[in-house]
């Protein structure tokens, strides 16, 4: 029997209204069910540059079993270009006999705001840290202001316990509002973060979230190869450029120290072993600094290190300018380099400060 | 107040749930009355007040010409409301670029004063509000559509919000009687405005946002970049100004469905176009409809010689592109799509006496071969377009043909671009084979609820960090 346009219409009102309906339901779903899947399953689609690295983490942890001795480095490219954790590892393996696990956490531009709110996740997730160590990078301390890192903290990438650290540096005086805000529209909120972690080629240039660059090996040390003699002058030249001016009037900024001492102080109410090592940088960058600025600058560390009990190493000379790919950033036979100073000089008294690691070791 | 934004999503929403709580016909046209002069006057109160005032010397005038009376009189009216529109759009647009092209023939000339710039803001939406003005006189004084009695019914068609900043430019005949017609709600109309939003929405925000990520770099410093990334931003640039324009045009006629209003088509696949002559057909219908209807006929239109018509397409298409902007880029623009459209004329009457080149022209083969060398034409036009002065769009005509290697490295993904690409030819495909009216009205309901969702869960996820303002707001 035909239908008559009356009916038609009938139908095509109902068709429409459960097509918004199902529409409608569907929505509230998909935002309800990414929502959770970021809280708990997925945290790389909120945060992947620290996320992505503390999965990893997790997993290392878990295959090792047992209690496996933990050294960690937070800070920002150099530290991951210098700090080459499986070469440490190794060498920890060979001295306690125990199993270790070395992992670098390190990110670009990471000042001490970075590395205060990562050791902070690091502790709310009850990760065991038997060593932690603190790049401190006076690089990470020349931008006045607010801590440059402080913009790479936009409210979406933020977990509810970094929201009070943050705001305590970040010009954004609406975090808490903001981070509430598109809460429950997460397609929306965390899409930059889920863009770059699912399919970076999506993403426009200057949406790109900082991740290392270059190859990094699978406990994300940054691999740079030895440059050319006449790419590395190319590079040392631009390296002068950017940074002769600030470097000659370095002056650290104040709020980057207090986020250093920040640091300091959560190191030290969680009993966490912590040491402090001032970036090496090769001669070129050296030599830009204002000597007495400089001495100084180390000697308000070295105070700050001793006033919370973290010890403070100064690795400013380890290497020379042909362990650079910049003067800034160690390549791979710096790295190495770097890797057996600290071994010798942070882990090796470190290890004796500690018998009981050592007799574990021993006794096996 | 754009329609992409938190802002507009809420000022909606009042003014959905006002208008439908409200019983009664005439609340509901005061009421978006209401809402377009707030939707306006959050750009500017005093050019708010400018469309007012401007409007309503327009209502006046149409009715003064609707009375039976003298012609010359009628006549008269009509060329005060006629050069008080076009001098409303001189004054605003195209004074500045007047006196600064005047300067520069003085200066050229030697002279060594200049006659000093005005200090005007240009009001947004101008050029397609003015543009309706006219077309309603005008068809008032052709006696095609009689002059609005109701001074409210006469100002929502010319601000009612959804086409008031960037068009579709809305015809008298079209507008008017729907502002006599109470409103019922329906579920069907409804489902149809969230179908267009969407699809504009996603246009908008996923497309043309995103291109305008990539595309913005290389136009603000072309010299920096290599060719083949300024030929990769041709592309991505073709791709978001359609995506900005038609997908603002989808959002307009989607809030206008929302509220019971059908705006006209604006758009129909421009980029499948055999020929420009077609591609004009599909390209921002409203514009050129009103070109062909109030400039290309009066002119005399095809009915005189082959150079009269040429000359007619000329003039109408250089006039089209003045209407873009007051600068000469869109002037020497404009003056070659027209020299394209002669082209074509001649190149049609000339295939067609070749039996052999018409069947091929017409062979799937030979369409594919015409929509892609149209296409190719088009971009290449756009470079212009976008360009910001002669000389750079100069530079960057030169760069695109003799190769440069560059300083900065492309901010165009080649990936991205293509998936862009890929997605728009689907859309188009599903359009072209028939599945679109199954999709919006025949797919199962629960189906094609869920592909709501998805598209806009889709569109948020792909919008870029900062948001642009609509291309065709400047015009």
């Amino acid at each position: 029997m035909p239908i008559s346009s009356t009916s038609r219409l009938v139908l095509l009102q109902a068709r429409s209204l459960r097509t918004l309906c199902w529409a409608l339901g569907t929505l509230v779903l998909l935002q309800f069910g990414l929502r959770l899947a970021i809280d708990h399953l997925w945290p790389e689609l909120r945060d992947p540059t620290f996320e992505v690295k503390a999965r990893r983490l997790r997993q290392f942890l878990d295959r090792a079993g047992g209690q496996p001795l933990t050294v960690l480095a937070v800070g920002s490219s150099v530290t991951g270009n210098a700090f080459h954790a499986r070469l440490l590892e190794e060498w920890l393996a060979r001295q306690t006999g125990r199993k270790v696990v070395a992992v670098n956490m390190s990110t670009q531009g990471a000042g001490p705001l970075t590395q205060l709110i990562w050791t902070n996740r690091l502790i709310q997730r009850r990760t065991p840290v038997d060593l932690l160590c603190i790049e401190a990078n006076p690089l990470t301390y020349c931008h006045p202001g607010y801590p440059e890192d402080a913009n790479r903290f936009p409210a979406w990438l933020l977990l509810e316990e970094d929201l009070d650290i943050v705001q305590r540096y970040s010009p954004d005086t609406d975090l808490r509002h903001n981070w509430r805000h598109h809460r429950w529209v997460p397609f929306y909120q965390h899409r930059l973060a889920m863009l770059n972690y699912l399919s970076p080629n999506l993403v426009p240039t200057r949406d790109r979230m900082a991740t290392q660059g270059g190859a990094v090996d699978d406990r994300f040390w940054a691999i740079l190869p030895p440059r050319s003699p006449e790419h590395l002058q190319r590079s040392l030249a631009q390296a002068r450029g950017w940074y002769e001016k600030p470097l000659q009037h370095f002056t650290p900024n104040q709020r980057c120290l207090q986020a250093f001492e920040e640091l300091l102080a959560l190191v030290q109410k969680q009993r966490l072993s912590a040491v402090v090592v001032f970036t090496p940088q090769g001669p070129m960058m050296r030599g830009l600094f204002h000597p007495p600025a400089l001495r100084a600058f180390k000697q308000r560390l070295a105070e700050l290190c001793h006033r919370h009990g973290v010890d403070f190493v100064d690795a400013h000379d380890w290497l020379d300018e042909d362990h650079f790919t910049d003067s800034i950033h160690p390549n791979t036979i710096g790295a190495e380099r770097y890797a057996r100073r600290l071994a010798e000089e942070v882990l090796r008294p470190w290890l004796h400060q500690r018998p009981g690691l050592l007799q574990r070791a021993s006794l096996r | 107040m754009l329609f992409c934004s938190e802002v507009y999503l809420y000022f909606f929403l009042v003014v959905f749930t006002a208008y439908w709580a409200i019983a009664w016909h005439r609340g509901r046209v005061w009421l978006l009355l209401v809402a377009s002069f707030y939707f306006y006057a959050c750009w500017n109160q005093w050019l708010a007040l400018l469309i007012g005032v401007s409007t309503m010397i327009d209502y006046t005038l149409a009715r003064g010409m609707d009375a039976p009376g003298w012609h010359r009189w009628r006549k008269g009216l009509l060329l005060v409301s006629i050069v008080g529109n076009l001098g409303l759009l001189c004054y605003f647009k195209y004074m500045n670029f007047f006196l600064e092209s005047l300067n520069q023939s003085l200066h050229a000339l030697g002279a060594s004063t200049s006659l000093p710039l005005l200090q005007v803001i240009l009001p947004v939406g101008i050029s397609f509000y003015t543009f309706e003005a006219i077309n309603y006189t005008v068809d008032v004084y052709r006696r095609k559509v009689p002059a609005e009695r109701n001074l409210a019914n006469f100002m929502l068609f010319i601000t009612f919000f959804p086409h008031l900043v960037a068009g579709p430019i809305v015809r008298a005949r079209d507008f008017l009687p729907q502002t006599h017609r109470p409103k019922k709600w329906n579920w069907a109309r409804l489902n149809l405005g969230v179908q267009f939003f969407l699809m504009g929405l996603f246009k908008k925000l996923a497309i043309a946002d995103r291109m305008a990520c990539f595309v913005d770099p290389v136009f603000e410093n072309p010299a920096l970049y290599p060719s083949h990334a300024l030929w990769m931003a041709m592309f991505a640039y073709a791709l978001q100004v359609y995506g900005d324009f038609s997908g603002y045009t989808d959002m307009a006629i989607g809030s206008a469905h929302l509220l019971g209003y059908k705006l006209a088509q604006n758009f129909n696949m421009p980029y499948i176009a055999r020929d420009i002559a077609e591609f004009w057909r599909r390209w921002h219908i409203s514009l050129s409809l009103w070109l062909r209807d109030y400039l290309f006929i009066p002119l005399g239109g095809s009915r005189g010689t082959n150079w009269q018509t040429n000359r007619n397409l000329l003039i109408t298409m250089t006039l089209g592109g003045l209407w873009h902007g007051a600068s000469w880029v869109f002037v020497i623009w404009g003056i070659i799509q027209g020299l394209l459209l002669v082209i074509h004329r001649t190149f049609s009457a000339w295939a067609q006496t070749r039996p052999l080149l018409s069947r091929f022209l017409h062979s799937p083969l030979g369409t594919v071969w015409c929509v892609m060398v149209t296409f190719f034409i088009f971009c290449l036009t756009l470079m212009l377009f976008r360009s910001q002065s002669l000389s750079q769009a100069g530079l960057i005509f030169h760069n695109l043909f003799v190769f440069v290697p560059g300083t900065e490295s492309s901010p165009v993904h080649v990936s991205g671009l293509l998936y862009t690409y890929l997605v728009v030819a689907v859309c188009h495909a599903v359009a072209l084979l028939g599945y679109r009216r199954w999709l919006a009205f025949k797919m199962p309901a629960p189906l094609a609820g869920i592909a709501y969702a998805v598209v806009l869960c889709l569109t948020l996820l792909l919008t870029p960090a900062s948001g642009k303002a609509f291309i065709y707001f400047q015009f």
